[in-house]
């Protein structure tokens, strides 16, 4: 699998018991990474995207009740290239 | 399903992305009293672009009484710091103007100064002869200039790609635009168009291959450029790449506050090496620690490292409030990676490299302006990281307003405005619908990573005519899987435009970088010709012709519009020449 379908981590967390459903995060994403529930007022916002997501934060800073937390996906922390690599063409 | 609505508008003047340029390019637009319609990408005018997440400095030329603060002093070092390759012609417009359009943006409302503040805080930054920089607390910075947009009477359309441009006899007719979200279409008539749609993003790797995680906004992907490129207009600097260093893993600026707090660079014997490379140390321009950086790795005395400990005690304490300034998200980042910056060096990688400038202001890359924001089609105008004078906010800024107020006075000399061409439009339409044809195959991912792959290999920070050649060829191979390309719905199709209009600018990015067989610091090295050619004291242009890209080449220190009408060259007819 490559790296940009790799859709297995989900970037943003989202407490459901603190989202009021307003949805902000919806509204401030730039890449329509998070979409609100069908029902808005109802169901939670889903992250649709959560290989394209930039990391930008402006999800978490605008949400209203800090129901979000980022959580950056495993190659983030510990990256499995090296510099070297990418110049290399590895 | 793409289309299902269909609406149509009409407006004097079509801005076509909503981020810094664009925004204020509306204003000015509106000021001139044409009606106006921004179309962006993003959810709301507020938070779209590169800093929807906020700002913290402003290149200002104030005209205090310092003498530096005078755009003739400003203007006197542009050369210098461009090594000569720049379009003076327009950079002098856009240096001009600033002092009138930073007291413009400030009237909307943007504080770039503390409450009760009577004076601004200045630095001095980026190798400029004075303290022209404002610092500020520009966390607001976007969301005020698109009040004022909304305010100015301006309409917008968000969560929308504009996708297609129309001529009719050489003059602009509209514009093909989508929702990403609900794949509604709108054909939209315009006497004239502004391009405002930023760098080139999503073209590289980075270490934790992750093409979204990236330094500067991967939504930004080349749109106006593949456009006006397809319009008959002339890309120019596109072989220059510019990336930056972050913390190992995340590319992202955060670490840029702390070399300007006085951190210190390791490499892995534990050496301050900066010092080898530049007489300023960690303290030189941001490219040259780049490419020194990017030297001591493939030297083999990675990893390198990013030391704070020795700094006083207080701005030890504030730092990752000086983090998140740069970017929301480091400090949680840090915290998940489990580094004490206090207490640790922490190791700092090179990010993924994009097309935007190449680590220096005035200089873009990208759509070739003249000094009215013309680009060299009637009625078509571009500002900010899309075109070839670049600067920042201030730089999107001050040739948004010029961009504006010149498409906005070409709408009013137009008595009205041509009908979209009706094939051209059905085509445009068409080719959006087949995305989702069943036969077709291959995901827009896979289409990208093998780009990706590809020009990170051999269009990257090494580069040699054997690399370049056979990334042509790839890339061009590439062109042939587009009509596999295949979306499951409209957020999906709006990315295959994108990726698209990656490839295009990957093929001119490897055209130019073959092209110009020197080497330019490090945003342009040629391992097959490690040094600056006088020969190649001139910009490079490209147009689309017949059989591909034509290559042109102009004056270096502008005018660059000298390329608009002029003949392509032969590669081997530049390398001649001065010998
Ligand atoms: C995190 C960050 C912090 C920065 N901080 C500073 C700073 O403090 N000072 C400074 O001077 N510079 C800063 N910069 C650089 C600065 O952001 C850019 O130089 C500037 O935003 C360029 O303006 P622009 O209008 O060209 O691009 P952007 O502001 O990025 O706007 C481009 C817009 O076009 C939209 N768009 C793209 N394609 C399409 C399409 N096909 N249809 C419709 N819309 C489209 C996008 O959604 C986006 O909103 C920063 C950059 C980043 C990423
Ligand atoms: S911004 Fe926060 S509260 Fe609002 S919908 Fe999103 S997660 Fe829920
Ligand atoms: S971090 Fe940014 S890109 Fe990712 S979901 Fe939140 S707002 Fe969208």
């Amino acid at each position: 699998m490559t790296a940009s379908s790799d859709r297995s981590h989900n970037p943003i967390v989202i407490d459901d018991e603190l989202c009021i459903r307003c949805p902000l995060c919806d509204i401030v994403c730039p890449g329509d990474i998070i979409i609100r529930g069908e029902r808005t007022k109802i169901d939670p916002p889903v992250v649709a995207y959560p290989a394209e997501c930039w990391y930008c934060g402006l999800c978490e800073q605008s949400c209203p009740t800090s129901a979000i937390t980022i959580v950056f996906p495993d190659r983030m922390i510990d990256p499995p290239l090296t510099f070297a690599d990418l110049v290399d063409g590895r | 399903m793409i289309g299902e609505q269909l609406h149509t508008l009409e407006t004097d003047v079509l801005v076509v992305g909503g981020g810094v340029a664009g925004c204020i390019a509306a204003l000015a637009a509106r000021e001139q009293g044409a009606s106006v319609l921004v179309c962006d990408k993003g959810g709301r005018l507020a938070w779209s672009g590169s800093v929807g997440g906020g700002v913290d400095q402003f290149l200002a030329v104030l005209e205090t009484e310092e003498e530096w603060d005078q755009p003739a002093y400003l203007m006197a070092s542009v050369s210098q710091l461009t090594d000569g390759l720049v379009d003076l012609e327009v950079v002098e417009r856009m240096v001009y103007e600033l002092p009138r359009v930073f007291r413009r943006i400030e009237a909307t409302g943007v504080r770039f100064r503390d409450k009760g503040a009577d004076s601004y805080m200045r630095h001095r930054a980026f190798g400029l002869p004075g303290a022209y920089h404002v610092d500020f607390d520009g966390k607001k910075f976007k969301q005020t200039i698109a009040r004022a947009v909304r305010r100015s009477g301006a309409d917008d359309l968000t969560r929308c790609s504009v996708v297609d441009l129309f001529q009719v006899d050489g003059e602009l007719a509209g514009a093909l635009a989508m929702n990403i979200r609900s794949g509604d279409l709108y054909a939209i008539r315009a006497k004239a168009c502004v391009l405002a749609t930023g760098d080139v993003n999503r073209i590289s790797r980075n270490v934790s291959d992750m093409p979204f995680a990236t330094w500067h906004c991967p939504y930004n992907t080349g749109d106006a450029q593949a456009m006006a490129l397809s319009l008959g207009g002339v890309l120019a600097n596109m072989e220059f790449i510019e990336a930056t260093l972050g913390p190992t893993g995340f590319s992202s600026q955060g670490t840029n506050a702390l070399t300007g707090l006085g951190a210190h660079y390791l490499n892995r014997q534990g050496e301050r090496f900066m010092f080898k490379y530049d007489p300023l140390g960690e303290r030189a321009r941001r490219s040259v620690l780049v490419d020194a950086v990017i030297s001591e790795t493939l030297e083999g005395n990675g990893p390198i490292y990013l030391d704070v400990r020795h700094l006083p005690a207080h701005e030890l304490a504030n730092i990752e409030r000086t983090l998140e300034v740069d970017r929301h998200t480091v400090p949680g980042f840090l915290r998940q990676k489990g580094v004490v910056l206090a207490e640790e060096p922490i190791e700092i990688s090179i990010s993924e490299f994009s097309i935007r400038r190449s680590g220096v202001y005035f200089r873009g890359s990208g759509v070739v302006i003249d000094a009215s924001g013309q680009i060299g089609i009637d009625g078509v105008y571009a500002a900010g990281d899309c075109c070839t004078v670049s600067a920042g906010i201030a730089g999107a800024s001050s040739l948004g307003w010029i961009a504006g107020a010149s498409a906005a006075s070409y709408a009013k000399r137009r008595t009205s405005g041509a009908e979209l061409p009706a094939a051209r439009f059905a085509s445009g339409r068409a080719a959006l619908e087949e995305l989702f044809d069943e036969r077709r195959t291959t995901s827009y991912w896979e289409f990208e990573d093998a780009i990706r792959e590809t020009v990170t290999r051999d269009v990257g920070f090494r580069r040699s005519e054997e690399g370049l050649a056979r990334a042509r060829e790839q890339i061009a191979a590439l062109r042939e899987m587009e009509t596999e390309l295949r979306a499951h719905d409209a957020h999906e199709a709006s990315r295959i435009v994108e990726a698209v209009n990656i490839r295009a600018m990957a093929e001119a990015m490897a055209v130019a970088a073959q092209t110009r067989r020197e080497t330019r610091g490090s945003s342009h090295y040629r391992v097959d010709y490690p040094a600056v050619d006088d020969a190649w004291n001139q910009v490079l242009g490209l147009r689309r012709g017949e059989s591909g890209l034509e290559r042109l080449v102009g004056p270096a220190e502008g005018p660059w519009k000298a390329m608009w009408g002029s003949s392509p060259v032969e590669t081997d007819d530049v390398a001649g020449q001065g010998r």
